[in-house]
């Protein structure tokens, strides 16, 4: 496969989302920006071994993960260790986020076991199919979903949201359930 | 297994977590290699 115009529009159209996976795999954005640079690197020269006609997007995905467990999570451990006799307080990231809700979920995010948080991810936020982010992480399609079930309700725990009336009044998400009650999925009407 | 509310309700926050990051400028470094890449393509 050769370097063409369409491959580099999918690559432009990819690294976005490619560096949001990256800032969710390492914690923080200057490590996840070498991450995609060098994921960048790394798909520009080996595009001899991407197939036509796969999914580019998630073969970036690919490079950008096993890149992360085999060289940057180490550096990660390396940095932190070093900021750590610093400071055993350093905050790497709250800090620039506004609502406090949100920063709870973030938390909460960064606390989930790394296999369940990348399946959540992919599935949840980077929209790929279960079959795409169980090759992405080479493993069973089952495995992503057990994943992705699991990583749901640590966060639901965690965020004291395991039933409905935890979640509190939202106009959006109310007419959106009412939507989906009227859609008729439970099964029942009258 | 999970009420639907509440994973709709994760799913939503999980969502603008993603996005905010994917809506920040990229960084020069990153952009500079695009721009690289796109010139490679051209030749």
């Amino acid at each position: 496969m050769k370097l063409t115009p369409q491959i580099t529009d999918e690559m432009l159209q990819s690294v976005r989302s490619l560096r949001a996976f990256a800032v969710s795999l390492c914690g923080r954005t200057d490590l996840a920006d070498d991450l995609v640079q060098e994921t960048i690197v790394k798909a520009w020269s080996n595009l001899d071994k991407f197939e036509e006609g796969t999914n580019l997007q998630a073969w970036l995905f690919t490079i950008l993960r096993n890149h992360y467990y085999s060289e940057i999570r180490k550096r990660r451990r390396e940095i932190e260790d070093v900021e750590g006799r610093y400071s055993a307080t350093l905050a790497t990231h709250p800090a620039q986020y506004g609502h406090l809700d949100m920063v709870d979920f973030k938390a909460a995010l960064q606390k989930l076991p790394d296999d369940q948080r990348e399946a959540l991810i992919l599935v949840g936020a980077s929209g790929f199919s279960y079959e795409d982010a169980a090759k992405i992480c080479g493993v069973a399609i089952g495995t992503i979903k057990s994943r992705v079930n699991r990583a749901r309700t640590h966060l639901a725990k965690r965020l004291n949201i395991e039933s409905t009336a935890d979640i509190g009044p939202d106009p959006t998400a109310e007419a959106t359930f009412s939507a989906l009650r009227q859609s008729g999925t439970s099964g029942k009407s009258e | 297994m999970l009420d639907r509310q509440v994973q709709v309700h994760i799913g939503r926050k999980l969502k603008a977590v993603y996005d905010e990051v994917a809506a920040e400028p990229l960084p020069k470094e990153i952009l500079d290699l695009l721009a690289k890449l796109e010139g490679r393509t051209k030749e």
